[in-house]
This record gives structure tokens, sequence and C-alpha cells, in this order.
């Protein structure tokens, strides 16, 4: 496997020399080097120094180490129960869980002591893991469905948190600097706790470990050897989310340590679930230092990065280079249409019926007058219709993209907001706020589509290996997602004025747009619905799969390449208007399979039309429902979407035939 | 192991029904082709010509390259060492639809076709002629009514696919091929999950196909009797390397089926049809 | 020079505020009304309906006498502005980023003030009702003086320049006494900082309101590192650390759970010494009255008379 020059020893051994290093510029930076012993023992509490060194450098260190070994203890466990290699506190949801609801609880009450917020942590996170693993028990815990679904556990639980920080930015400031995992240190109250934590259940995990061996194999072998593999599975999870749930109250959101450090302890020869095990809890306790030891000495550089946003951003490079040991096609579905072969004539009727509810949610829309009075109609139209087009073309462009996307990844749960694309263009418009001001709207939209080409390029380059095979594509905008999450936790942190307004613009703000807005998305949504027919059969061929393609004179690498754009491209486009996590590009297809419509010509029309009709129904509510304030149309959809999406894994998970 | 040099000059052997003609060019060549992933290798560097005007069965052990062999052919996979032309011109000078037109591969495992009904997905068959943008004409339509009719498969044309047995969903995926019109068929093991019924009548369709449209048919099979009783010559590899090849009564024998499957085995005549039947010492 | 007549209880004596700077928040709007609500408030304004998207000219609008139709975000102002107070009448326009437009248009004002280069563009505002978008936080970094510009630009659009002369006279002979007063204090630099949490703090420094208003003051800010935009920095506590010297001013509310008894925090130069004073929660963002309140309050907090 491994070249014998890394062996756990060494690498172990280098990376701690590295991090003590690097914790010894810091530290020296504070006291001479003859007060290390002094400082280390009895501080002089004369010497600001000293104290520093003893109350604040000093327990970071057992705390970066002590976090990075549960978690990553806590994410090879995950991995090996699952049976899924890229399981951790933070694909399952357990990290967002937590953060939402330390959010709800420090809104609820003046100050959030350290026991309210552990137990508020574990609320969450079991939370998490109990809808995690509850609707994918029934598929196996098929990797990429559990990822899917921590991913959405993760959006909504995040888009919750954002539009509470959205209304209350400077009350949660605190709860995001929480959030974005900061290790600084005021006493050891952090250290002891978490040093307890790691005494008790390190062992009680330990115990389970020849279960847990012999559950690494097939289910049915597994029984066959006498392990009840039901009880054995929900309790060792349970436990193991206790303790990462307990970590994480501690030291916040500390993200993709646990797939870190089993990758690289597995690259270096650890083979068994015992070695895997230590070695993965050693390697992820002096990952966390390293990381850690960077943010304090690159500290008066850049400034106080948290280090959850360093190992975040490291994570995310990290999965994007594992995407070679990803599986090339995500899980396979019993699909939901076809149970009812429907007539012919049925799909043209249907098509119909969505036009028409289109039509009527829009002129809703463009009419109600529940809130303001004293606009005459006209003056209302004026100011609504660019909202109106702007959030139908969106939603139009995200399910035609969406039934694209689950056509060639023959994923009824794919969804084009897992590309990368969202993730790039929410970052382009951050970078736009930061390089060029609030001056002009144009900015925003030109970092946007620009966040998103680069985001999907680097996306694209990395699965090109793969030959865009749709399970690296799909993980690697996960991780794209989930470095924009980092960043956007940053921003709050960082108490800029700008937050509310950024977080707003990232939300997908269907009321900032203007007539040019909304003219410029309508006309590529209508490019988007020109261009549509010149891909028609090759849509209908690769579900076929490549094999099949291939014998049919479809080159599935380039046909699925060039799909794959432009999906981007639509969905790109669409983000901008709605934001990044919608799910309107999930829902709608999958509307129009549930309402009959069959072939994929078919589904694509109805979804387009269902899509706008959610998206003008959306920036409707968010209108209307905390009247006068606005609650983005993205945001809506994704509450909406969020609990669908969940309950169509269930469903699926029922017919799911799976070996 | 015997060498077998000779045979490959020899081949290829002559058919039952040779009268096509035409079709003399239509032939794979392949020249030291070979097929390794990392340090495994696959298949070994391999020199023979295929004919494709009769039913040539690929047989072996698993693991012994007859897929490899197969999905090289297909131009599913690429070699990783020789050459392997097809009418002449390297398989890779081949553009992805006019190959398609006169090559077709029926994967080991026929995709799922969600909520398609057999009609359509016959249909796809003519995608190589029509292509992305095509019109779908009456030409189109003429071929795929004659595959469905070819294949018994008409009376499902507004089934959903997914909702057909086993032996009837084949017969709809071979129905695909032949709506596709092409010189060759390329199957890889085609009755593998199929009842002893079904696996006759896919394998007598794939008979009458080659009879009745003159086309040439390479198919893996692994059982050897059923191979023996349908092709018109076998081609037996063993661990990546061409061990034996010749007409069934050649290849069927104590000796030859020992170096192939590695277990002792025996031959005798069917009863009624008098071709070779191989069974276990 | 007024005297602050009514507010004698409100405002401890000098001699014991060393010892106790706490007020509580209603006490302290009522001794800051007696100086920031002018006499002539029942004057009729030129323009009668406002619609105020920014709680700095929120409160400067209130400090001419007018009172705002409409402020974005007006419940939230009533906590972290506190005073001058809104009438509990005015309508909330929604988020001060984005407010809702239509019934910004429903309410068909005469007049909009919104912050230049946040939230809604001034070209949008436009089309909806004359606008006002006055700089605070600019490239100048002077928000002060900023502030007192955009206050006269208000009265001038209100009608209220008589209201503005009279008011700024005021507001800057207070400003002059404590000035003066200022000369008594013993000169240490002042390290003005607020709690995110118990681990990072908020530090006001050049470009912000509050070391506008020590420089008026002629006290010196001790903080000489970078700022943002918005005239702070965030950092940890060593920041502090990093000026032994200091006097240490928190502005409330201040680190949650018993930080303040830590030896880490004990152990900190500036409160070893005893340097370190709080002054009740102040809105950091806001407009000229927000400085006068920001200067009654560090008068306070310095305990200088």
């Amino acid at each position: 496997m491994s070249s014998s020059l890394i062996t756990l020893t060494r690498l172990s051994v280098v990376m701690a020399l590295a991090a003590i290093g690097l914790y010894a510029v810091a530290v020296f930076g504070y006291i001479p080097v003859a007060d290390l012993s002094a400082a280390l023992r009895h501080p002089d509490p004369a010497s600001f120094g000293q104290i520093y060194v003893h109350y604040s450098l000093l327990p970071r260190m057992f705390v970066a180490l002590l976090a990075g070994g549960a978690l990553a203890f806590a994410g090879t466990i995950f991995q090996q129960l699952l049976k899924n290699p890229l399981a951790e506190p933070s694909t399952l949801g357990i990290l967002s869980g937590a953060q939402l609801a330390i959010t709800l609880m420090t809104l609820s009450t003046v100050t959030v002591s350290a026991f309210q917020r552990d137990i508020a942590a574990l609320i969450g996170g079991l939370a998490a893991v109990a809808i995690v693993s509850g609707l994918t028990r029934k598929t196996g815990f098929a990797p990429m469905t559990l990822l899917l679904c921590g991913l959405v556990i993760s959006f909504s639980a995040g888009s919750a948190s954002v539009i509470l920080a959205l209304f209350h930015h400077e009350y949660l400031r605190g709860v995001f600097i929480w959030g974005s995992g900061s290790l600084i240190q005021n006493d050891y109250a952090n250290a002891i706790a978490l040093a307890v934590r790691f005494i008790i259940f390190v062992p009680v995990l330990l115990l389970f470990q020849r279960p847990l061996a012999i559950a690494g194999l097939d289910d049915a072998n597994a029984r066959s050897l006498g392990l009840s593999l039901t009880s054995m599975r929900a309790l060792v999870l349970i436990i193991a989310t206790i303790l990462t749930a307990l970590v994480v109250a501690r030291v916040g959101v500390v993200a993709f340590v646990g797939i870190a450090a089993s990758h690289v302890a597995r690259m270096a020869g650890a083979r068994t679930l015992n070695e895997r095990l230590l070695w993965g809890a050693l390697i992820g306790a002096l990952l966390l230092l390293l990381a850690d030891g960077i943010v304090l000495v690159s500290a008066p550089v850049i400034g106080d990065v948290p280090t959850g946003t360093i190992t975040a951003i490291a994570g995310a490079l990290l999965m994007l280079a594992l995407l070679k040991s990803v599986p090339s096609s995500i899980d396979q579905f019993t699909p939901i249409d076809g149970r009812n072969s429907t007539s012919r004539t049925s799909g043209s009727v249907l098509v119909l019926v969505c036009i028409v509810t289109l039509t009527f949610v829009a002129i809703l829309s463009l009419t109600e007058q529940m809130f303001t009075h004293g606009l005459d109609p006209w003056g209302l139209f004026t100011g609504r219709w660019p909202r109106v087009l702007t959030s139908a073309s969106a939603g139009a462009m995200l399910a035609m993209a969406g039934a694209i996307t689950q056509a060639i990844t023959r994923n009824p749960m794919a969804s084009p907001e897992g590309l990368g694309v969202s993730g790039g263009a929410g970052l382009g418009i951050i970078a736009a706020f930061f390089f060029g001001g609030m001056a002009s709207p144009l900015m925003p939209i030109a970092g946007g589509i620009l966040g998103a080409i680069l985001s999907f390029s680097l996306v694209l380059t990395v699965a090109r290996r793969r030959s865009y095979a749709t399970g690296p594509v799909l993980l690697g905008g996960i991780a794209v997602g989930a470095l924009a999450t980092a960043i956007m936790s940053l921003i709050v942190a960082s108490g800029d004025p700008r937050a509310s307004y950024i977080l707003a613009w990232t939300m997908g703000p269907t009321f900032r747009a203007t007539g040019i807005v909304a003219l410029i998305a309508s006309s590529l949504a209508l490019i988007g619905f020109v261009v549509f027919p010149l891909f028609r059969r090759w849509i209908e061929v690769l579900p076929l799969g490549d094999g099949t393609a291939r014998a049919l004179g479809v080159n599935p690498r380039r046909s699925r390449g060039v799909l794959l754009l432009f999906v981007a491209t639509l969905t790109g486009i669409a983000t901008l208007v709605v934001g990044p996590l919608s799910f309107v590009g999930m829902m709608a297809p999958h509307i129009a399979r549930m309402a009959g419509a069959r072939g994929q010509t078919r589904i694509v029309l109805a979804a387009t039309t269902i899509g706008a009709t959610l998206m003008i129904a959306a920036d409707w509510l968010g209108r209307t429902a905390d009247f006068p304030y606005e609650i983005p149309a993205g945001v809506i959809a994704a509450f909406i979407g969020g609990p669908y999406f969940l309950w169509i894994i269930r469903s699926n998970g029922k017919t799911t035939l799976r070996a | 192991m015997t060498d077998l040099s000779e045979h490959f000059e020899l081949s290829p052997s002559p058919g039952p029904d040779t009268d096509l003609g035409e079709s003399a060019t239509s032939l794979f060549e392949l020249n030291q082709a070979s097929f390794s992933v990392g340090q495994r290798i696959l298949l070994k560097p391999l020199t023979v010509t295929l004919p494709t005007r009769n039913v040539i069965g690929l047989i072996g052990h698993n693991g012994s390259g007859k897929s490899t062999l197969i999905k090289l052919l297909a131009r599913q996979q690429a070699t990783t060492g020789g050459v392997i032309s097809f009418e002449g011109r390297k398989l890779e000078e081949w553009r992805d639809r006019p190959f398609a037109r006169k090559v077709a591969y029926l994967p080991q495992q026929a995709p799922g076709a969600p909520g398609m009904l057999v009609g359509e997905l016959v249909a796809f068959g003519r995608y190589p002629w029509h292509g992305a943008l095509g019109r779908f004409g009456a030409e189109d339509k003429r071929m795929v009514e004659e595959a469905m009719k070819l294949t018994d498969v008409a009376i499902y044309r507004d089934r959903v696919v997914d909702t057909l047995s086993g032996g009837e969903r084949q017969r709809v995926w071979l129905a695909m091929l032949v709506a596709q019109n092409p010189d060759c068929l390329l199957l890889d093991e085609p009755t593998s999950a199929l009842d002893i019924a079904h696996q006759v009548e896919v394998l007598s369709l794939i008979r009458r196909l080659t009879e009745e449209r003159g086309l040439g048919v390479v198919v893996v099979l692994h059982d050897v009797n059923m191979a023996a009783r349908f092709c018109d010559e076998i081609l037996a590899l063993h661990s990546g390397e061409l061990i034996a090849r010749g007409t069934p009564v050649e290849i069927l024998t104590p000796d030859r089926l020992q170096a192939i499957y590695g277990t002792r085995m025996g031959v005798m005549c069917h009863p009624d049809l008098g071709y070779p039947m191989s069974y276990i010492r | 020079m007024r005297p602050l007549n009514t507010a004698g209880k409100a405002v401890p004596h000098p001699a014991e505020s060393n010892h106790d700077h706490k007020l509580t928040r209603r006490q302290f709007a009522a001794a800051l009304a007696t100086i920031l609500v002018p006499v002539n408030a029942a004057a009729t304004p030129a323009v009668s309906r406002i619609a105020v998207l920014d709680w700095g000219w929120a409160e400067s609008l209130l400090a001419l006498g007018v009172q705002p139709t409409a402020v974005a975000e007006a419940p939230l102002y009533g906590d972290r502005v506190v005073v001058p107070a809104l009438s509990s009448e005015t309508i909330d326009l929604g988020l001060r980023s984005w407010p809702n437009m239509e019934l910004l248009r429903s309410l068909k004002p005469d007049l909009i003030l919104a912050q230049a280069g946040y939230g809604v563009s001034q070209a949008r505002l436009n089309e909806i009702a004359p606008t006002l978008a006055l700089p605070l936080y600019s490239a100048e970094r002077m928000p002060l003086v900023a502030a007192e510009a955009a206050l006269k630009e208000i009265a001038a659009r209100t009608g209220r320049e008589e209201a503005a002369i009279d008011y700024l006279q005021r507001a800057h002979a207070r400003l002059e006494t404590i000035a003066a007063k200022a000369k008594a204090y013993d000169g240490r630099p002042l390290l003005i900082i607020k709690f995110t949490d118990d681990r990072l703090i908020d530090i006001y420094g050049e470009g912000g309101l509050f070391d506008d208003v020590l420089k008026r003051l002629g006290i010196v800010n001790a903080w000489d590192g970078a700022t943002n935009n918005w005239g702070f920095a965030t950092a940890g506590l060593d920041a502090i650390a990093r000026y032994p010297e200091a006097r240490l001013i928190i502005i409330e509310p201040g680190p949650p759970g018993r930080f303040l008894q830590s030896t880490l925090w004990q152990s900190l130069p500036a409160v070893r010494k005893g340097h370190v004073a709080t002054i009740p929660p102040t809105w950091v963002f806001g407009a000229f009255p927000s400085a006068m309140r920001f200067a009654e309050v560090i008068r306070e907090g310095i305990g200088i008379a």
C-alpha cells in the first residue's frame, strides 16, 4: 500500500514536532525562554505573559489535542459503523444540529452557561443523527444517501441559523464565534471538561471494538456471526454522537478532522479497526494541534482566524483530493416514476395544469394587498413584477437543472445545489463585497458568476479523472459548499455591520431584483429552455448506463461534461437570485414525476413550470410571513424543501432494493 | 498447454452458413492487444482475427479475461497495449456513432431503464443513426418495428421495461441492439441471470438473428454446453490468454476442458442432436 | 450652558463615580433626555412624512424635534439606541439593510433618510421618494464630522435649521465643558472594548465614532492598531495586555459568566492596577446624539465631573 518511508510512528513524530515548534514560536512571543518552566508550573501573577501562557496557550494545546483526538475517534467509529468512508460529525449533520440548538438557546435565555450549551449541543446533535440514520437505515446507510441526508440536515439547520442571524446578528455574534471553531481558552475549564469526556467515552466505545470490526463486514455475514446489528449500531451511534456533541459544545464547529485523520492513518498503514481507531485518534489530535499552531503563529499576519475555519478549508480541499476513492455512481434508487404506467395523453394535460397553476400564482402574487394599502394596481405591479419574474426564472432554471441532474445521476434526490456551483457563487458574492464594496449591485453579480465558474471548474477538474462520474462531482460540490459555509461563519463572527447585508445577499434576495435583473434572468431562462432540446436525447440515453450509452455511440464522458456545464450555468445564475439552498432543483422534478409526468422531456417541461410556481409562491410567502421583514425566497423554499427531501429519502428507503 | 499458433492461421473456421460475402471485411483484428490494471494483467498480448459473420462464443473460468476481451472489442475499455482494428481501421480512429452503427454491445448487467416504455427503449437503438438532433424518421420507425417483431417484443410495446420478467427484458434489450442495425453484436453473458428456459429462448433468438439478418455475434458464455449448442466457433481463455480455438467438436474434449476449467470433465454426444456435451467427472 | 437640572439623582456625584459607574438604563435615559431633546419641539416641519432607514439619522431627526413616520427595525431601536426614544406609533420598515420597499412606497413619504453605501441604493429609493443618502462611515474615516454635517443637512431638508443650530450649540458647549474637565483627568489612554463572548473583544479605534469623540475631548485612545471600515478591531485578550498603561473602558453588557474573576483577566496589567471602568450600553454605530451620549458616559466612566 504505502511506501515504507511513511510509517505511522514517523508521521506522528513529525507532526508532533511541527506542532510543538509552532506553539513554541507563539509561546516565546509572550515570554522569554528562561521563564518557560515557571510559566508552565507556577506562573507569576505579575507577569501577564506567564499567566497567558499558563492559562490560555497551555489549555489551548490540551483542548486542541483532546478535541482532535475525540473527533477523529468518533469519526472512525462512524465510518466503521455506517461502512461509509466519508462519515464524520460534520457530514452527518451533527455539527449543524448542535449549532442550531445552541443558537436557539442563546436567543431564548439571557446568558448561556457551559452546561446549558452542553445540553443544547447534545439535543441538536442527537436529533440530527436520529434523523439522518433513521432515514438512511433502510438503504443500509448507503454512502451517498447518507451524505446527501447529512447535507440536507446541515443545509436546513444552517439556513435556520442564518435566518436567525439575519434578524439578530448582533445578539448571535457569540454563537457564530463559537460556530467558527475558535480554540482560544481563558482557563482550564474546557480542557478539564474535554479530558473527562475523553476518559469516560473512549474506553466505553473501545468495548465495542470487536462487534464493530464484524459490523464492517456485510450485514448478512455479521448476522450469521451472531451479531445483533440493529441494537449494536444504535447504541454505538448514540454514544459516539454524545461524545461528539459534548466536544463540539466546548470547541465549536471543527469539521473534517474525523475524515482527515482516519484517511491519513489509513494511508500511513493503519489497517485493522483497532489500529485505525487509536492511530486515527492520535493523528486527529496532532492534526488539530498543527492547524491551531498555524493559526497561532499566523495570527499577527492575518488576524485571529478561528481554527475551525482552517480545518474546514483544509478539509474541503482534502475531500476534493479524496474524490478518487468515492464510488463512481451514487446509490441507485427504485425510481418513483413508472409505478403506474400513465397514459400518453396525461403528459400534455399535466403540463397544461402546471401552466395554469403558474399563471394563477403569479397573478395572485402580483395583485394581493394583504399588508399594504393605498397603492394602485399599477404601483403594485411596477414594484412587484421584477421579483415575480426573477423568482419564476430562477425556479424554472433550477428545476430544469435539477431534472437533468437527476436524469444523468439516476438519483431522484440529486440536486444541482450539490454541484458546488451555489457554494462557489456565494463565495464570489462575498469576495465582491470585500473587494468591491457595496456600491454597485453589479459587483456581487459579477463576483457570483466568477465564483460559480471557478468552483465548478475546480470540481470538474478533479472529477475529470473519473470521467465526470456523478458521485465524485456531487461530493466535490459538497466540499465547496462546506468551504462557503465556513467563510460565511467567519464573516458573521467578525462583527462587520455588513454581515446582515451579505447574509441576505447569499440567501437569495428576490426582493432585491430590479427590472434589469429580472429581464436578464428571464432571458437566460428562456435561452436555457430553447437550448434544452439539443440535449434531450443525451438525457434519455445516459440513464441507461455508460456501457449502453457508449454502445449507442454517445460518448458518456463528453456528453456528461457538456450537460454538467449546462446545469452549472443554469444553477449559477439561479443561485445569484435565490441563493444557494432552495432545494427547488430537487423538489420540482420530483413533484412532476409524482404528478405523473413520464419521459425525460415531459418531466423537464412539467418540472420547469412547477419550479417557477414554487419560487413565486416562496417569494410571496417570504414577503408576507413576517411583514414588513422580508425573508429571502430561497430560505422559504429551503424550509419547505428540506423536510420534503427527507420525506423522499424515507419513502425511497422503503422501496429500495439493496443487497 | 498446447501451442495453438497454427489454430490462429487456420481460422476463421468456415461456418455452416457463410453466404454473406460482402461482410468479409467485417472483422476484428487484434495485434498484440493487451489490457492491464496497475500491476494486474487481465488480458495478455493477443493476436487474433475474429470474423463477424457467425456466432463466436468466448468461454473460460472466472477472471479468464473473456469479459475484458469483449469490452475491448466494444470500445468500452481502451487497450493498454497493442492494437485492435475493425474493418481495417483502428478502434480509436472510429468515431462514436459510425462505430455504433456497425457494432452493438450489450453489457453484462443490463441497466435499469427507469420509467421507460419498451417502445421507447428500443427506439434508442436508432440513436447512432439520427444522433442528438436528427429527426426520427420513417426509416427509423420501420427498423424499430422490425426489431420488435423479430424479437417478439412488439406486444410489450407500451409496457414499462422494469415491469417485465428477466427473459422478456433481455429480449427487449436485444431488440434495441437489432434496431441499431449493426453488422455485429457483442454480448457479455446475456444469459447469466436467466433460468434454463429463458437461456434457451435468448440464445435461440441470437442464433435466429444471425441467420435472418446475417449478423456476426461475439458472445461471452459461462456455460460450455450452451456454447457448444449455439456457437459456430469457440474461443477459450485462461488467465488472460487464448488457449484454444475451434468448433465445438474441437474444443469439447476432456483434455481441452481440463485445461480450460482446471477440473476433470468428460464429453458425450447429445442423444438427439449430436453436438458434444460435457459433464463433470 | 444648560445645567443638568432634574437629573441630579441620575448622575452620581463625581467623588463617588470612581467606584460606582453603574446607573440603570432608564435613569440614564432620563438624564440624557434633558440635554438631547430640544426646547422648540412643537414647531411644524416643512417635511412631515419622513422614513428613516438608519438609526443614526433617526436619532439625529429626533434630536431636531422631528418624529419620523417610519424607521427600519423600530422595535430594536428601543433596545439598542434607547434615547432619544421613538414614538410608539413609529412604523417598522423592516430590516435596515433591506427595508420593505412596498411598505415604503405605500407610506408615500416626503423624504427618505438612508446611509450612503449601506443597504438599498439611492437610485432605487429615489424612485419612491426624494432620498437623502448621507455618508457616515466613508473613506474620510471621520464619522463625527460626517454626523454633524448630516445633522445639518437633515435639518436643512426638514426646515429645522434653527433647531439644529440650537442643538449643535448646546452640544458643542457641552463637549467643551467635558473637554475642559478632562484636563483634570490623569491622562491615561483609554482602551474602549466590548466583549463579543468571553474570548474575543471589539476594540474601538481610529475611524470610529468613539475615537472621534475622544479626540474632541482631548483624551488619548490607547488602541493604535489597525481598524476596519467601521473603526474597530476584533482581537483576543492578549491585545489588551499590549497596553499595560491604558485604562480599560468596558461597554456593557460585559462577558458572560464569571470571566471577570478569572486569573487571566485579573492578571491583565490594567486590571491589576485597577484601571477598569464600565459604561452603560451605547450604540456604537450611531450619529451625533450617540456621540454626545458616549461623551457623557465616558465622563462618568473616567470620573471627571
